[in-house]
């Protein structure tokens, strides 16, 4: 779960705390929400789903039929945890085709129960913290959009920086961001006036846009440039920027919801960095064991394991937060590509 | 005029502190020795083009015709430079090229030519790049990303055929792959053996992709397929050659580096010495394009109109939006330069402008 605003847009930690506070005044044993992780495989246009507990594969979600043609990408969770958002699109970004859409999968069933048209390559999507928009970075034609959730209908849309990819919603609602790889920029759009605010220049090729739980800053990786860019939300200004190594290619990046770390896949070094956002310093790199090319990454709401999409090996790295080692690797789809975490309130 | 070049030469500096200051490698090729590494570009892709046409017997198809075309460009990335080394064989080089260019035209055996041709540029190539820079890691490893980032390389000759609906763009694409090959086998030695293992896989995919000089037929699929190894075969080779060489990662710095690149060239033009001046553009164009258009397109597209016509005026050298609006609008003649010196000046103003719009 890279971002996830479960229940309300107020703060992750809190509401954790609540749940659980809740659940001891009650003094009955409060069935433990079980969490699955979603891998969009690129190659295989399918998703491969992963029992968290039991590291087992329990499901492979066909996408297409058309694998090589039609990739599912870039996957985001609804605020309660229980549908997953996954962007499909077609390898080349000229054809129109009805494959240029997002889908809703249905955690406790994994049923496709919605998909919409998102025409223009939709490289990766975020959601609203009430859940009711979608946000799509559409790949193709340079452009942010904004869906309604439930119709599909397109609310908005924005042109951005060229081939844009990232995207995030800020927890407070108020602040779309959406990277873009070719011009190296962040697009700031305002979503209550739905317009553009600026576009703040970050590293180079900039891929993964992430708030911080409190939303008073965005981390922004960039792929060539080897860097995580700190932007500060109130001013929409880069304050800083966290060198992991030229060679180290980070992609996507975990907030943990339990405390000031960020997990960033390093797909160069076949790594993932760990970074203290109070500090702003890599505080470990985990690369024992570690599947090759990590590119997507999430992290359970508990916080306690991080799980890998690992593009060049096909799998999935689990890393034990506790200890920072990865404890498992499980087989995934050809090209994963990105993960995210869904979760079944109350378990199965 | 002179504040100008006055304001260039302490952007240099500033160019030098800001890429030691972020370098993480030993070398930064593009930035060392700009000229240099253009100039064998020009070379390396003439032998590309020589060798993609070469697997094809006369008559060629149009397409494959248009790779001929080219050379007399690539040639002007150097031929300064030559004439002053060896009039005598810059001017058999631009003769022999012309005759090849004659023989296609007129459907003619052609593969004798381009056997001249090429033993013309190796001779060039000898004389023109040092043997101690030629064996240099960096160099090897910066015509790698050259061959492999450049307009139809290996990234972008696989897309560009499939997108561009011009299937001989995948034999220029794998016609880079061979060069790259080649200069891979110089810099394999640097690398440990979990290096040259990771490599050698990006190749291996790489060849699967370009599996043949024929263009697959029909050619659908992912436009991007080559792009991934290719840019992580390059990640690779930068801790190989301890050199950096995506040179577009401090864009600031980049464009400071093009000022000075490109004040050189306008002094060599007012000079009088426009084969040398034309060299210097080929250089900073061949960086703009790839580095700097889609930023200051997006962000300043003032300043970005004027630098990016005078390099195409110059040198037909486009970056890729440009391009794409070119296929929409059919395609443009390249306007003639009256006065290539004044238009030196402009690219330069534009560059200057560039860097403030960077944060310079």
């Amino acid at each position: 779960m890279k971002n996830p605003e479960r229940l309300t847009p107020s703060p992750r930690a809190g509401l954790l705390a609540l749940v659980v506070g809740l659940a001891l005044t009650a003094g009955t044993a409060l069935a433990q929400d079980s969490y699955r992780l979603y891998v969009a495989n690129e190659f295989s246009a399918d998703i491969t789903v992963i029992d968290t507990a039991s590291g087992e594969v329990i499901d492979t979600l066909s996408v297409s039929g058309r694998p090589g043609e039609v990739r599912p990408r870039g996957m985001a969770v609804s605020p309660d945890g229980t549908i997953v958002y996954a962007s499909v699109s077609d390898f080349n970004p000229v054809l129109e085709t009805p494959e240029d859409k997002i889908i809703a999968i249905d955690v406790r069933t994994n049923q496709v129960v919605r998909e919409f048209r998102a025409g223009g390559n939709p490289e990766r999507v975020a959601v609203s913290p009430d859940g009711t928009q979608i946000w799509a970075a559409l790949e193709a034609i340079a452009q942010g959009a904004g869906y309604d959730a439930v119709t599909g209908e397109q609310l908005a849309s924005f042109r951005v920086g060229v081939e844009a990819e990232g995207v995030a919603v800020s927890p407070d609602g108020k602040w779309v961001y959406i990277t873009a790889e070719a011009t190296h920029t962040v697009t700031v759009v305002d979503r209550e006036a739905l317009k553009v605010v600026t576009h703040v220049l970050v590293g180079n090729r900039p891929r993964v846009v992430e708030f911080s739980n409190d939303g008073s800053r965005a981390y922004v990786t960039a792929e060539i440039g080897g860097t995580v860019s700190v932007i500060d939300t109130s001013t929409h200004k880069v304050i800083d920027t966290i060198n992991l190594g030229l060679d180290s290619r980070p992609v996507e990046i975990a907030v943990d919801p339990t405390s000031s770390l960020i997990y960033v896949a390093g797909g160069g070094t076949s790594a993932v960095y760990v970074i203290d956002t109070v500090t702003n310093k890599v505080v470990n790199t985990i690369k024992e064991n570690m599947g090759r090319r990590p590119w997507g990454i999430a992290i359970t709401p508990d916080g306690k394991t991080v799980f890998t999409a690992n593009g060049l090996s096909d799998s999935v790295s689990v890393i034990d937060t506790a200890c920072g080692c990865v404890v498992k690797n499980i087989p995934a789809g050809r090209g994963a590509h990105s993960a995210e975490i869904g979760v079944i309130p109350g378990g199965l | 005029m002179a504040s100008k070049l006055l304001r260039g030469a302490a952007c240099a500096l500033v160019a030098g502190l800001i890429a030691t200051a972020f370098a993480q490698y030993g070398y930064q090729p593009f930035f060392d020795q700009p000229l240099v590494q253009s100039r064998a570009y020009g070379m390396e892709l003439i032998l590309v083009r020589l060798r993609a046409i070469d697997q094809f017997d006369a008559p060629l198809d149009d397409d494959l015709a248009e790779l001929v075309e080219m050379l007399e460009s690539d040639a002007n990335r150097f031929i300064g430079t030559l004439r002053a080394a060896d009039p005598e064989l810059a001017a058999e080089l631009q003769d022999e090229i012309e005759e090849l260019e004659e023989k296609v035209e007129e459907g003619g055996n052609h593969h004798g030519s381009v056997r001249e041709v090429a033993e013309l540029t190796q001779r060039a190539y000898d004389l023109i790049i040092p043997s101690e820079v030629r064996r240099s890691p960096a160099f090897i490893a910066a015509l790698i990303a050259d061959l492999t980032l450049g307009e139809g390389g290996v990234a972008e000759g696989y897309e560009e055929a499939i997108l561009d609906e011009e299937p001989f763009l995948f034999t220029g694409g794998w016609s880079s792959l061979q060069s790259v090959k080649a200069l891979w086998s110089q810099l394999r030695a640097y690398a440990t053996s979990a290096q040259a293992a990771d490599v050698d896989e990006m190749i291996a995919q790489l060849d699967d992709i370009y599996f043949a000089p024929e263009p697959p037929e029909p050619l659908v699929g992912n436009p991007e397929e080559a792009e991934a190894p290719a840019q992580r075969m390059l990640g690779l080779i930068e801790p190989i050659a301890d050199a950096e060489v995506f040179a577009g990662r401090d864009m600031k710095a980049l464009a400071v580096s093009l000022v000075a690149t490109q004040a050189q060239a306008c002094r060599a033009y007012a000079a009088g010495n426009d084969e040398t001046g034309l060299e210097g553009v080929y250089a900073v164009g061949e960086m703009y394009a790839r580095y700097l258009a889609g930023f200051l397109g997006f962000m300043a597209p003032d300043v970005h109109e004027e630098a990016a016509e005078v390099i195409y005026a110059l040198t037909g050298i486009e970056d890729e939006g440009a391009e794409d609006e070119e296929d929409e609008d059919d395609e443009d003649e390249r306007p003639e330069v009256a006065d290539p010196a004044a238009a030196c000046g402009e690219l330069l103003e534009a560059l200057e402008q560039a860097v403030e719009v960077l944060g310079g």
